[in-house]
């Protein structure tokens, strides 16, 4: 049984600074983008998610076909206490559903994603709600910060008419320590502030997933129209999927980082979104995951249909309020 | 708004103020919200039906509240927003309702713009968080 995307979402907040913004008010800043997202006084992940989902919940879909609810955020606005039932209730979902709730780093979206297309797979129900959505903090002192946004992304799959059918995916762990991290109790990431360290991580395992996932599938990076990797920051993705032979043509589209800063666990359900924007049917897309200390989710799609959802790069474009540091650092509640 | 609302009080209205579910009169279609016990319709006091309202409506009013004329649980909010705008909405199941409106805000508030409902956190009591809606201005009306 094929099982893909039968609608998506996105979402992101109407608030924005500027990477300029950050340069004159502390001189430097830590983070390669030009513009990020910022989430407003009264948002956090669980409002961004159901802005989301109310977005890919568009005429048609009967959110009662529901059956499974996956969540992923780093960035809950609990740590604990169960939110799929103020989403079922803030969505108007059945109560008799299955659900997980993800967030031990920023690959849970791609825990969350995969969770339900095994459920929908094994046919245990019609449709399945996934929700990723975050907006993580970090000491403003901290150049680890800098990058820090806000976004949403959230899919329904199913198996009737998809956009997008899931073909494979490959998902490895391995330890890595003092790359990002939150210690129990804290509200901030941190780092040991090893770029280089890190960095390769990152590189070395993306890598590897992805070659295992393109000798599953029997296919080269040629094969491949478009490839998200996960913007952990502004320039390893690009680094780290030209040396697995793809190009700019592939991986542009799916580049966000520019306009949004880091959304955490969003970030590549953001870019994937941005790909199906435009995607074509008969495309392949290839989707990688990150997550610190460390993880990677790979997983590929091929594309049924063409979308005709309001594209995630006009949504970015779109009439924000800029903030300058100040009110930036009132909105974050640093100050 | 203004008044403590026990959370119990607060759960029970979740529906309504998590995704506006009003209440239909079947007597004479009335559609009522928030929720009461009676028409004011027809005066009706039974066989009311849940109706999900769409969300869609135009600002039939507005006034700017100043930080300071906050009640105390919007407090933070309001030392963070300065003045900000509240709305009367009138829905476009035709019930009015009163909210906050969500940046961006236009720059010009006008009678008449369309809004459409947003979930937000509207304040945090005893640590407990209180979402419920707000209104954005839809785009290309700002
Ligand atoms: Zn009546």
């Amino acid at each position: 049984m094929e099982v893909g995307i039968v609608s998506y979402g996105t979402y992101f907040p109407g608030l924005g600074i500027t990477r300029s913004e950050y340069q004159k008010a502390l001189g430097n800043c830590g983070a390669n983008f030009s513009e990020k997202t910022v989430a407003d006084f009264d948002e956090d992940s669980l409002t961004m998610g159901i802005a989301a989902a109310r977005d890919a919940l568009f005429e048609g879909i009967n959110p009662e076909e529901i059956s499974f609810l996956t969540w992923a955020s780093t960035s809950p606005p609990y740590s604990e206490k169960l939110l799929s039932g103020s989403i079922a209730e803030m969505l108007g979902l059945k109560k008799n559903l299955f659900s997980a709730e993800y967030g031990q780093s920023t690959r849970a979206g791609g825990e969350a994603f995969l969770t339900a297309v095994s459920l929908v797979k094994g046919g245990f129900g019609q449709k399945a709600l996934v929700i990723v959505a975050d907006a993580p903090r970090a000491n403003v002192k901290d150049p680890i910060e800098h990058g820090l946004a806000a976004g949403s992304a959230a899919f329904i799959l199913g198996t009737e008419n998809p956009l997008a059918v899931v073909d494979n995916f490959v998902a490895l762990v391995q330890e890595n320590l003092g790359e990002r991290f939150r210690k129990a109790g804290s509200g901030e990431i941190k780092d040991i502030g090893v770029k280089t360290f890190t960095g390769e991580a990152y590189q070395k395992l993306i890598a590897k997933a992805v070659t295992e996932l393109l000798e599953k599938e029997n296919l080269k990076p040629a094969d491949y129209n478009y490839a998200v990797f996960h913007e952990i920051e502004s320039r390893l993705p690009l680094k780290a999927g030209k040396k697995l032979g793809f190009t700019d043509e592939q991986m542009l589209p799916g580049l966000l980082y520019e306009n949004t800063g880091d959304t955490g666990a969003a970030s590549p359900f953001l870019s994937l979104a941005a790909v199906l924007d435009r995607a074509k049917p008969g495309e392949k897309v290839i989707v990688t995951t990150y997550g610190s200390g460390a993880g990677v989710i790979a997983f590929s799609l091929t594309v049924k249909k063409p979308a005709n959802r309001v594209p995630v790069r006009e949504k970015l474009a779109s009439g924000k309020k800029y903030l300058n540091f100040i009110q930036y650092l009132r909105v974050k509640r640093y100050l | 708004m203004g008044a403590h609302i026990s959370i119990p009080m607060y759960q029970r209205a979740v529906k309504q103020r998590y995704r506006l579910v009003g209440l239909k009169c079947s007597n004479c279609g009335q559609i009522i919200f928030p929720p009461k016990a009676g028409c004011k319709s027809c005066g009706a006091l039974d066989n009311f039906t849940e109706v999900q309202l769409s969300g869609r409506g135009k600002i039939y009013s507005y006034t700017v509240i100043a930080g300071a004329g906050a009640p105390p649980e919007f407090s933070e909010e309001a030392a963070y927003r300065g003045a900000y705008p509240v709305v009367l909405v009138e829905l476009e199941e035709g019930p009015r309702i009163i909210a906050q409106l969500t940046e961006p805000v236009p720059a010009e508030i006008k009678i008449g713009m369309p809004v459409e409902m947003v979930l937000r956190q509207i304040y945090t009591e005893e640590d407990v968080i209180r979402y419920g809606y707000k209104f954005k201005v839809l785009e290309g009306e700002k």
